[in-house]
């Protein structure tokens, strides 16, 4: 049955699936930290194999930490010293990598080094090095280069870098950029996909094995990616070595302050029964399919001072994420999970994600009453947490598609968070906001740019959180209700397992759900991952009327009054009796296609629903029935979430019952009265 | 001690025509921000989520509705917050009155009395209230927050969040600043009893006066304060915790909710009433101190105020 489904979803390309990434480059790195001067010294043997059908004569490096070298920078451009409600120190806060040596078998490699700017021409930008070399590097082979590098850590505002002792370490060595050969990520011909460092984007790289010896001073608790091979001390310094395969990216942190605090999660104890029942039911999967693969994890958590009481939040979001993204994509293939919780006066480096690392983001106050009710702490964990699917183990090109990466994992954490915390935003007596309505009331208004497009494009910062984040996690959710639970979280967990250990595109993600024949599906992509188009249902009249038949001439020219004339005045019962003819008109503002549901309720209770394929933009409905219309509304299930104006969905001609803003308008003007009451409450 | 609460209770029974005078301060303003959510909240019974927000809480309609109509929101939230400011000069005018009746007693009309004698008072009342926000821009904005701001910048840079400046600094603004909050109100309160007993024929005057009889009574002044304060923030907990649990789905039921709600208003205005009563009582106490400082300061410069 399974085997069959995902056939179907990709005739032809099962066989491509992997079970391990392709290996192309793996790093052999040796790093020294002086925490005094934030200089860290580097030195790596880097082994990179030709993935392609031809021969390559230059590489490319990333060194990100010259991002934040000076001002003329791109990344500096772009954000202007600022990021995340954080601003650059452009005093002290400065740092750099620098290549002091490159060689292969001893050729020095530096001397025809030169810094390219593929994204934007800034001639001052030193983020892309491209290194000539002396010969030719055949299809599949090997080329093993000596690298040295200083580097010095900037101060933090953005993602990585030093405040105080706290380091973290991101983006921090000489790293090989992607060459591409011909078909991956549906490319024509072979070559490099070599990115600056960007305000908005970072990620892009290939799979291999790492291992990084730090060395730090001994009073330094190092928090790494992969697993701790060893540890020796020697003259009052630590050097700890760590190591990890398959994976893309490498990340780790020192601070003497961290608070460390162990777990384990155990699948027969931290997968919930419920989940794996709604899991089997929905996927068509018996429970032994759906938890082979899993394997205990281990969780290591680095907590700030001041902060060790909220380390069980972020265990149980880290369990939840585990144990939902293992059900609803695939098990988690790493043997271990390290959170580091950043300093207070360090949260520029919250909320980042890098492979089996990632950085999660609290503060004390969230542990205490009455701000514990906020998932603040939750919401991170298994947002940064589900970036280590969708950027990492499904290496997608977030510089250029970066929703792939922030959008998929914020539709991962709305659907996670709802369903274990129901509310992100608690608020007091029971009430709350969830996580999938705060995205959708940000992914509402008007929008100069489409979802698909690379992170440095968009019009402004605003417009690209809004099409990395809350839209692209909305318009996933539409798809959802139009395809159908089971039909999408099936394909949704294909793609993922088609996709694991390998480089999606969008295209990649559309064909995964273009089998299912979805209504609407193409024009969203066209609409919104590729357009601006927007979507706003009506009702643009609604009336219901005692048909006025056999009033004018008859066939022997007598002139027969309407019944509502006959009457002049005189009211009864007749009023009531019908036919009545209603007519309803129901208009599309927008030019998003999608099919609706339009349900005319009659006061008698009967409802008559109709779908309208919402090609046209408006149709009209006209019918002749015993009762009087009550209600006309169009998408009565809220199926089209991304409907501009949900308040103009519905015509109300006669309502029963308590009225909503008599009881919303009491509550207020209560709340009001609350407020007022206070100063009698006080001195 | 007790004997001030025993009064402020006995008030709490007595005095009840005296809560509602006070009570109107809470309706009228309220009527205002009625008016002003009316054609925000209109929109509701046409919209798709009547059902749900009839039968509770709605996120979405929430989230959706404040989206979707920023603009009428800000107008509503202009005129609520109008309303609030309204509430509050209205607290402050029925509050002269409301004095005046406690400390004379005497014949009905009590709304006509609080009214007569508010008109009468609220002159240098606004006096003494802008003398309030003066002090309370200085010690609870100055002394809380600028000391705090300093301990920050002693701390410096280089200090750890959890380090032990940044503590003192945080407790240092929350029970400075209560504490400042408390004492500058009280003061206030004093003052205005002052006026209200005619032992002050002026605002700076009045207030010299309460800074005399706080003196040497500020912890038990402070206990007072704290227990009514207590008495108040539980009885508005409880209230509005069983109104959001009514959660009315009928006309009958809000109607209930509105009367619960109103009795629960009323009944916090009458703890209002027992505080006040409760401060006249121990204002009563120190009516040696008055005279002596009237004295002190028709011959020459009055005591001076801490």
């Amino acid at each position: 049955m399974r085997a069959a489904f995902f056939l179907l979803l990709f005739p032809g390309g099962l066989a491509v699936a992997l079970e391990a990434p392709r290996k192309i480059v793996d790093y052999d790195i040796q790093v020294a930290l002086e925490p005094k001067d934030r200089l860290f010294t580097g030195h790596e043997t880097l082994r990179w194999t030709n993935p392609s059908d031809v021969p390559v004569s230059t590489l490319k490096f990333h060194l990100y930490w010259n991002a934040f070298r000076n001002s003329a920078s791109t990344f500096f451009r772009e954000s202007g010293g600022r990021l995340r409600k954080d601003r650059a120190d452009e005093k002290e806060g400065w740092g750099f990598i620098d290549v002091t040596s490159m060689s292969w078998k001893g050729a020095d490699l530096t001397k025809g080094a030169r810094f390219e700017s593929p994204d934007d021409g800034n001639a001052d930008d030193r983020t892309v090095l491209s290194v000539p070399l002396p010969r030719h590097l055949a299809p599949g082979e090997t080329i093993a280069l000596e690298i040295a590098w200083k580097a010095k850590a900037p101060k933090i505002f953005a993602r990585a870098g030093y405040v105080r002792d706290f380091f973290l370490a991101g983006q921090w060595y000489p790293k090989i950029a992607v060459f591409e050969p011909r078909g991956r990520r549906r490319r024509a011909e072979p070559g490099w996909n070599a990115h600056q460092y960007h305000a908005f984007s970072e990620f892009y790289a290939d799979w291999g094995d790492t291992r990084v010896a730090i060395t730090v001073p001994e009073a330094f608790v190092v928090a790494s990616a992969g697993e701790k091979v060893s540890e020796t001390r020697k003259g009052g310094k630590k050097t700890i070595v760590f190591a990890q395969e398959q994976i893309h990216d490498f990340a780790w942190s020192a601070d003497p302050r961290y608070v460390i605090r162990e777990s384990l999660f155990d699948p027969s104890r931290d997968v919930p029964a419920s989940e794996v029942e709604r899991a089997s039911k929905v996927l068509g999967l018996s429970r032994e399919e759906l938890l082979r693969g899993f394997h205990p994890v281990k969780l290591r958590f680095y907590m700030q001072p001041g902060h060790e009481s909220q380390w069980r939040r972020y265990e149980d979001a880290q369990k939840w994420a585990l144990a939902w993204l293992g059900l609803w994509a695939f098990p988690y293939p790493y043997a271990q999970v390290s959170v580091i919780d950043p300093p207070e006066d360090g949260m520029g480096a919250a909320g980042m994600e890098y492979q089996t690392l990632y950085t999660a983001g609290t503060d004390k106050w969230l542990g205490r009453w009455p701000f514990s009710g906020f998932r603040e702490p939750e919401g991170v964990v298994i947002h940064e947490f589900a970036h280590g699917y969708w950027y990492g183990l499904l290496a997608s090109n977030e510089f250029e598609e970066s929703w792939m990466d922030e959008g998929i994992t914020t539709f991962a954490e709305t659907v996670m968070m709802d369903r274990r915390y129901r509310y992100s935003f608690a608020l007091p007596f029971g009430l709350g906001v969830t996580d999938e309505h705060q995205n959708r009331a940000q992914a509402l208004g008007p929008d100069l740019d489409p979802i698909r497009r690379s992170a440095w494009a968009f019009s402004s910062e605003r417009s690209y959180f809004k099409n990395s984040y809350a839209r692209p996690a909305t318009v996933l959710q539409q798809i959802r209700r139009l395809a159908g639970e089971e039909a999408f979280w099936r394909a949704f967990r294909a793609y993922a397992l088609r996709w694991r250990f390998d480089y999606p595109t969008s295209e990649d993600f559309f064909d995964a759900f273009r089998p299912l024949a979805i209504p609407g599906f193409e024009a969203l992509v066209a609409g919104a991952f590729s357009g601006t188009s927007s979507i706003d249902f009506r009702i643009v009249t609604a009336t219901s009327e005692r048909q006025n038949l056999g009033a004018g001439y008859d066939d022997a020219g007598r002139l027969a009054l309407p019944p509502d004339e006959k009457r002049k005045g005189k009211k009864d019962k007749t009023d009531e009796r019908g036919p009545f003819e209603t007519v309803v008109v129901v208009g599309r503002d927008g030019d998003l296609v999608l099919p609706v549901e339009i349900a005319l309720t009659f006061e008698n209770g009967q409802v008559a629903r109709t779908r309208w394929d919402g090609c046209e933009k408006w149709i009209r409905l006209r019918t002749v029935y015993a009762s009087r219309l009550a209600r006309a509304e169009v998408d009565p299930a809220g199926t089209i979430v991304l409907d501009r104006d949900p308040f103009n969905n519905v015509k109300v001609l006669r309502a029963k019952g308590l009225s909503a803003t008599a009881k919303v308008r009491t509550y207020a003007v209560h709340l009001v009265e609350n407020l007022l009451s206070l100063a009698w409450s006080l001195p | 001690m007790r004997d001030a609460l025993r009064t402020g209770f006995r008030a709490m029974r007595l005095h009840r025509r005296l809560a509602g005078v006070l009570w109107l301060s809470l309706v009228l303003p309220a009527g205002l921000a009625c008016m002003a959510l009316g054609p925000l909240t209109r929109q509701l019974d046409t919209s798709p989520f009547r059902t749900s927000l009839v039968k509770g809480w709605d996120s979405w309609a929430l989230l959706s509705w404040s989206s979707t109509r920023a603009a009428e929101w800000k107008g509503a939230l202009a005129v609520v917050l109008l309303a609030l400011l309204v509430g509050w000069l209205l607290q402050l005018f029925l509050t002269g009155g409301v004095l005046r009746v406690l400390i004379d007693g005497g014949p009905r009309p009590v709304l006509g009395r609080v009214v007569t004698e508010g008109t009468a008072l609220f002159k240098v009342t606004l006096w003494a209230t802008s003398r309030y926000l003066l002090s309370l821009a200085f010690w609870v904005g100055g002394v809380g927050v600028g000391v705090a701001w300093l301990l920050g910048k002693i701390a410096g840079k280089s200090a750890a969040p959890d380090s032990f400046l940044f503590g003192v600094q945080e407790t240092w603004l929350l029970t400075a600043g209560l504490l400042g909050f408390f004492l500058v109100s009280l003061r206030f309160d004093l003052a205005r009893i002052a006026l209200a007993r005619g032992d002050a024929p002026n605002a700076r005057t009045a207030y010299r006066l309460a800074g005399v009889r706080i003196r040497g009574h500020r912890a038990a002044l402070l206990g007072l304060a704290l227990f009514w304060s207590v008495v108040a923030l539980a009885l508005g907990s409880l209230f509005t915790s069983i109104g959001v649990w009514l959660n009315p789905g009928s006309g009958v039921g809000l109607f209930v909710l509105i009367l619960f709600r109103q009795v629960g208003f009323m009944i916090q205005a009458s703890a209002r009433i027992g505080f006040w009563a409760t401060l006249l009582h121990i204002d009563e106490g120190r009516r040696a101190d008055l005279a002596s400082a009237l004295s002190t300061s028709s011959c020459g410069p009055g005591p001076r105020s801490p």
